[in-house]
């Protein structure tokens, strides 16, 4: 798992720091105005890794477009090295939910495929590419179609698409959302191995708190409809964070302060009020 | 999504023919012996050939045992041996027929391609498109085919259009369901990554439609030789269409039943080919199924 690959093969930007800057967006829907995000500020600075958690249908998809370039703001601003890139999409490699491979691309096209969307041609993507499988532990599977892939190893290929991209910051969407737990807890560790190695300027976005606490330096709470920045968290954990790190008292206390965070007075409210 | 397709594709599969389907769907890829994929080809065929061959002894019995007249019903054994006698003049008119078929296929599937772009391009060109798809299937066949023979003559080009006419709307269908099969979130990240519409289409809606468009295709395919026969019925210089019609006139209805079965045998073949461009177009996808199927 040591560097095999040189990091220039990533073209990172080293050093490029995020920042959403009060960013609000509501929907209209049957008339009605239905704000999703309120004001949501965040920042990482270059070769951190972020967390974002909060309640379901908290508006954080709504969040991920924005970062992505794929839906505007009513207000606010997304930042790059400090330059508005607000509404581009050149500037975040996007790691969606479900891996997406395409099923008649074989890994190293699946891997390939940012790069060819951005105007290389098929032969340059793969030569790309090549190098990178070895540090992804792709390297025998590299002419395989994805249904011969196991969930955790379509994950590695989904994971390489993104960072081969060498875009400035990786956002990641809930992942590992769809492994069974043993899995999921490899791909944890990989990654937050691969970052150690890396330093990509990270968001990740996710329900599962143990990842958040696992992976980052620091983890924003949202809270739900309209999502504000309920709390943000930083995780004073050592690196690197191996197994071991998942047992330690600071670990479950950290886990402890999120949850609190997360299931925090408006539910009991909610009931009350139905009671009603 | 693997189940839709599965569906679609039983459901093309119990549409026409399927025992010449089996042979041809499931072909052993990672048997380790020849001898050994013609016996499992064999063992998965023998079905077939014996309800066909039950069906035949029982229609030879009947004909037999009631004596009918020859030219009302004859045996299958003297349409056998009256159609190896006459095979020569059979080949001759079978081979305009296939012509036609294919290149009449060949078309439609130009037309249609050319179509489910513009269709799924440009949302306006879809209203205005879409009703006359539906409607030109409304077209009754049985009287257009005439006139194409009075303004187009007995050549290829009226029965070209018959086929094209009966067979560019499953594959167009076809198409347009494949397109819209695409994953939403697929879109999502190829916008993600800075592409555009037309980038979107190529790498990932046309992949996407093509487990669709075979099952369109297999559809096409066995109305295209109907079509064609028909396209000869109303008017030709030769081909199983006229051949059988003039046979029917002169009573040697052993004759008609003769090109009856190579009709039949003509539509085996191309819709066992259909399967066999499959796997060359998109080896990913019957190797991702029968490694669903053996799992």
């Amino acid at each position: 798992m040591k560097a095999a690959a040189s990091p220039d093969t990533f073209l990172v930007h080293e050093g490029s720091s995020v920042e959403v800057a009060g960013v609000s967006k509501s929907f209209r829907r049957k008339g009605e105005s239905l704000s999703v995000l309120q004001g949501i500020s965040l920042e990482a600075a270059g070769g951190e890794f972020i967390s974002v958690i909060g309640p379901s249908g908290c508006g954080k998809s709504t969040m991920f477009n924005i970062l992505a370039g794929l839906e505007v703001p009513d207000s606010g601003d997304v930042r790059v090295n400090g330059a508005v890139v607000t509404g581009q999409t050149e500037h975040f490699a996007y790691m969606p939910q479900k891996d997406l491979l395409f099923p008649w691309r074989r890994v190293i096209d699946n891997a390939g495929l940012g790069l060819e969307i951005q105007g290389m041609k098929r032969s340059q993507a793969r030569a790309r590419v090549e190098p990178l499988l070895e540090t992804f532990g792709l390297t025998e599977f590299a002419s395989c179609y994805p249904f011969e892939l196991s969930g955790g190893m379509r994950q590695r290929v989904a994971l390489l698409r993104t960072v081969v991209q060498g875009r400035p910051v990786v956002l990641l969407d809930e992942p590992f959302g769809a492994l069974d737990y043993l899995t999921r807890t490899d791909l944890q560790l990989w990654l937050s191995s691969m970052w150690e190695q890396f330093h990509w300027t990270v968001i990740l976005v996710t329900h599962d708190v143990p990842e958040a606490v696992l992976m980052s330096d620091r983890v924003y709470v949202l809270g739900a409809r309209p999502a504000t920045v309920k709390r943000v968290v930083e995780v004073d954990l050592g690196r690197p964070r191996g197994l071991d790190c998942l047992g330690t008292a600071h670990f479950a206390e950290l886990e402890e302060v999120l949850l609190q965070e997360l299931r925090t007075p408006e539910r009991p409210a909610d009931g009350l009020e139905i009671r009603r | 999504m693997a189940v839709t397709r599965r569906s679609l594709e039983t459901g093309s599969n119990g549409l026409v023919a399927p025992q010449v389907v089996a042979p041809a769907s499931t072909p052993r890829r990672r048997t380790p012996r020849v001898s050994g994929g013609a016996r499992a080809a064999a063992q998965r065929t023998w079905p077939a050939l014996v309800g066909v061959a039950v069906l035949l002894g029982l229609w030879q019995l009947i004909v037999s045992l009631l004596h009918t007249n020859p030219t009302v019903l004859p045996t299958p054994w003297r349409v056998a041996v009256q159609g190896w006698d006459n095979r020569e003049e059979l080949w001759q008119n079978a081979l305009p027929t296939i012509q036609e078929t294919l290149i009449g296929i060949a078309s439609a599937l130009v037309v249609s391609a050319v179509l489910a772009t513009i269709v799924d391009l440009s949302k306006i060109a879809r209203r205005v498109i879409y009703p006359m798809l539906v409607a030109s299937q409304s077209i009754p066949v049985i009287v257009i085919a005439p006139l194409f023979v009075i303004w187009f003559g007995f050549g290829l080009l009226p029965k070209v259009l018959v086929i094209i006419l009966v067979t560019f709307f499953p594959t167009t269908v076809s198409l347009l369901e494949g397109f819209n099969s695409t994953e939403p979130e697929a879109s999502r990240l190829i916008r993600s990554m800075g592409g555009g519409r037309l980038q979107e289409f190529w790498k990932l809606r046309v992949p996407t439609s093509l487990p669709f468009f075979f099952t369109g295709l297999r559809v096409a395919v066995s109305f295209a030789v109907l079509a064609a026969i028909f396209g000869e019925w109303v008017g030709a210089i030769n081909g199983l269409g006229i051949y059988m019609e003039l046979e029917k006139n002169a009573l040697r209805t052993d004759l008609v039943f003769a090109g009856v079965v190579v009709t039949a045998i003509i539509s085996m073949i191309l819709y066992g080919l259909t399967f066999v461009l499959q796997r060359l177009v998109m080896p990913w996808y019957s190797r991702s199924r029968q490694a669903q199927r053996s799992s």
